[in-house]
């Protein structure tokens, strides 16, 4: 057998070894350098880092109204990608166009400031999370001696500078560890990378639960930032979680903070180190996101379906629903408005306006069946119907994010 | 989260397996599964008699 190498001029290396008998040659291909990655994860750890889909923007009450007081956190219009604020300020949260140039990045998150809280009470907060389900984090090898050193890389522009604080949390076994970063210049994008030591200690729970989150602190009372910022893994402590942070988005209502290009790497990468955003094209990225939530019977590019199913009254009518993804959980169905849908009937043609959600018949993670109240009595019990979608918001969601 | 106007709802068997409410002013209908965030939330408020149930019908 011979061998041929080719060696570059700085790092890489590729073996091509050719057989005597003549078959087929056998390549071993050893990556030695920093710029392309052997990911033991095949797509973005993060969904929907680069903040593309927004599912949630077509109910302008999501993207327009304040977020506050979620002390269990919340979704915000962007998918995947969750604030808690607890008592520190009100932000209008919205998917807007201003980017870093030149990175790919067509999207970001905006937080912007319309209620300000110019001193934030002790236990006041403000965290930007996502969070993994157990199941997806087992690759992390979290708890062994085998467990991976992470990295967590983003780009953010803010109105206000200073020193902010990034937190990985274990919530199956209260244990965390964080860094800070800083933000040097106003209304200038910046990407920030941040590494984080293994954890030999604490197994992530394998199942559909939050197990693991990241945490960007854009406000901190004091009780988080009194003591010692946990710069190794260790035991969660309140007083530990954000000391050294200076930055509070909600100091005034001219503020204005864009993320986007959150990324997630597991092994120790520095900012000249980090493999690029790892980009998903819209639709696989659209369908890991309806895993945790789906709009059906909408009227834009995101809906994610239809419904059929026949009236169970004159006042009634039941409806299946097939979900295009498994869903996480089994999920919360709600109805965007009052008469925003029309149900059809397909014996006579007549279209009957849908008034709400009465009640769940029979639900799982790949469909659900929920019985709807129409408005009035003209509907005929046994005949086959639809749903139409009608007005500026039409549709039904199905919520099964992570709590 | 805030939630109002709370009812159980029964599944296909007869037996409690939804709670309809309004969540922060949206009409919804919540699975009784621990997994479900908002189901996890209504338990969480119900023990800690923040919030309560009317019977199904």
């Amino acid at each position: 057998m011979s061998t041929l190498k080719i060696k570059g001029t700085s790092s890489g290396e590729v073996v091509l070894s050719a057989n005597a008998d003549g078959s087929q040659l056998s390549v071993d291909q050893k990556i030695i350098g920093a710029n392309v990655n052997n990911r033991p994860n095949p797509a973005p750890l993060i969904i929907n880092g680069d903040m593309r889909v927004a599912q949630y923007s077509f109910d302008t009450s999501f993207t327009k109204t304040g977020v506050n007081d979620h002390s269990g956190g919340a979704v915000t219009c962007i998918d995947r990608m969750y604030t808690g604020i607890t008592d520190n300020g009100t932000f209008t949260i919205s998917r807007d166009t201003d980017v870093p140039t030149g990175y790919g990045f067509v999207n970001s998150m905006k937080l912007d400031c319309t209620t300000a809280d110019t001193s934030v009470a002790a236990g006041s907060f403000h965290t930007l999370e996502y969070r993994f389900e157990g199941q997806d984090t087992q690759l992390f090898k979290k708890g062994t001696s085998n467990s991976y050193a992470m990295t967590v890389a983003f780009w953010i522009k803010s109105t206000v500078t200073g020193t902010a604080i990034v937190e990985l949390a274990d919530d199956d076994n209260t244990r965390h560890i964080a860094k800070t970063f800083t933000v040097a210049s106003a209304n200038t994008w910046e990407k920030k990378v941040l590494s984080f030591a293994a954890d030999t200690t604490g197994t992530l729970n394998n199942d559909n639960g939050r197990s693991f989150r990241i945490n960007i602190f854009l406000g901190a009372g004091s009780n988080l930032t009194s003591g010692t910022l946990a710069t190794s893994w260790a035991s969660r402590t309140t007083a530990n979680i954000a000391a050294g942070q200076t930055i509070n988005a909600a100091s005034s209502t001219d503020n204005n903070i864009l993320i986007t290009g959150l990324q997630m790497e597991l092994g120790e990468y520095s900012s000249t180190t980090i493999p690029e955003f790892q980009f998903e094209e819209r639709g696989a990225s659209l369908r890991r996101c309806q895993r945790y939530y789906q709009h059906h019977v909408g009227s834009d590019s995101n809906c994610a379906g239809t419904a059929a199913g026949g009236f169970r009254t004159n006042a009634t009518a039941q409806m299946t629903f097939h979900f295009p993804v498994e869903m996480r959980a089994d999920p919360t169905v709600s109805q965007v408005a009052t008469d925003n849908m029309l149900c059809h009937d397909l014996a006579d043609g007549n279209n009957i306006n849908v008034d709400s959600v009465e009640s769940t018949i029979h639900s799982s993670t790949g469909g659900i069946t929920v019985q709807f109240t129409l408005e009035g009595t003209s509907g005929n019990a046994g005949d086959s119907c639809h749903l139409i979608p009608t007005g500026s918001t039409p549709g039904v969601t199905f919520s099964a994010e992570v709590g | 989260m805030t939630f109002t106007e709370l009812k159980y709802k029964k599944n296909l068997f007869g037996e409690d397996g939804y709670v309809k409410c309004k969540k922060d002013g949206h009409e919804c209908v919540v699975p009784m599964k621990l997994d479900n965030a908002d189901y996890k939330e209504i338990k969480k408020q119900l023990d800690a008699g923040e919030i309560t149930i009317t019977a199904s019908d």
